[in-house]
């Protein structure tokens, strides 16, 4: 089975049961069903904001790793020389 | 001994091939490895078939130049590239500097040291990252493989990342049964991998966007991302 029939599959049966679940519930049960897909969502962009936004917020910029590639570029171009190379 | 290939496609790198080309052979001398390069070149109108012809003056047999007629793709370049390979290690790079050969290195050791199947550098863990990219980059980035991860279901920090090392059997293995294409053709090699069994280890790398030539990617990439994770969705 896909990954995606398998995505598939879980949600479908997922939307039946909560399907069930809405109109046979009553009082507290019936409330906190009627919000479950609206917190399902709210979960998953929580998760994507702590692990995207935790990444952006860690992932650093190296300004001397492109300093360095430009020195490395201008040793490669005299060694180029040194050999003759036309290029 | 272990023999390393590195697998360098280009297209349009006249200016990037020859620093590439020493930045590795650099680092394989320093660190007393045995590497080679084998150049897939696609008829490139700036002459960069041109250049590779005139480093092999310099390099001799340790460079390989195979001149195909037009543009056929990453896929085809690399199986291609692996039946001109000596190596029972397989690089995969890109040619415009975005990925420091100096790395190379630490694949070698993280593979020395778990014998895995596959090195992949990540952008994405400790001490990686990236330079001269905006916010908005790195947020479509960030983002486009948090979104394959979850739909996925495949834990690997940097799934569209190309800077890969290859024990030579398992790249020849998972490539001929790959079917995308762009960035999805980078996530169904790991994907494909993970189901044969093989394992993937990560290694930090720094990605540095291109000081020389014109980018490939386009604002239709996106949309060929989102074609590629649809597709494979329902593959696997």
């Amino acid at each position: 089975m896909s990954r995606g029939t398998n995505l598939f599959l879980v949600f479908s049966i997922s939307t039946v049961l909560w399907i069930i679940t809405l109109f046979l519930s009553t009082g507290y049960v019936n409330e906190v069903a009627k919000s479950m897909p609206t917190y399902a969502l709210i979960l998953y962009f929580s998760y994507a904001l702590y692990k995207v936004g935790g990444d952006l917020a860690r992932i650093k910029d190296y300004p001397e790793e492109a300093e360095s590639l430009q020195k490395e570029v201008q040793e490669a171009k005299r060694f180029y020389q040194q050999q003759g190379l036309k290029l | 001994m272990s023999k390393y290939s590195v697998i360098l496609p280009t297209y349009n790198e006249r200016e990037n091939l020859p620093i590439i080309t020493y930045l590795i052979f650099e680092m394989a001398k320093k660190n007393n490895l045995d590497f080679e390069i084998v150049i897939i070149e696609d008829n490139s109108p700036d002459g960069t078939l041109q250049v590779a012809q005139e480093l092999k003056k310099v390099y001799g047999d340790k460079l390989i130049i195979h001149f195909r007629e037009k543009k056929l793709g990453l896929g085809s370049a690399y199986m291609d590239g692996i039946k001109l390979c000596h190596g029972n290690f397989v690089v995969i790079m890109d040619a415009d500097l975005s990925h420091h050969p100096k790395y190379l290195k630490d694949f070698i050791e993280k593979q020395k040291e778990t014998n895995c199947d596959i090195v992949t550098g990540s952008r994405y863990i400790n001490k990686g990252g990236v330079m001269n990219w905006g916010f908005d980059r790195k947020l479509t980035s960030r983002g486009a493989n948090f979104l394959a991860s979850t739909m996925l279901g495949v834990k690997c920090s940097d799934l569209t990342g190309s800077f890969r090392l290859y024990k030579r059997e398992v790249l020849e293995k998972v490539i001929k049964d790959v079917v995308s294409r762009g960035y999805a053709f980078q996530m169904e090699i790991i994907i494909r991998a993970r189901k044969y069994g093989f394992t993937v280890e990560e290694v930090p790398i720094v990605f540095v966007e291109r000081i020389f030539g014109e980018s490939k990617l386009g604002a239709s990439e996106f949309q060929i991302y989102l074609k590629g994770l649809w597709k494979l969705l329902w593959t696997f």
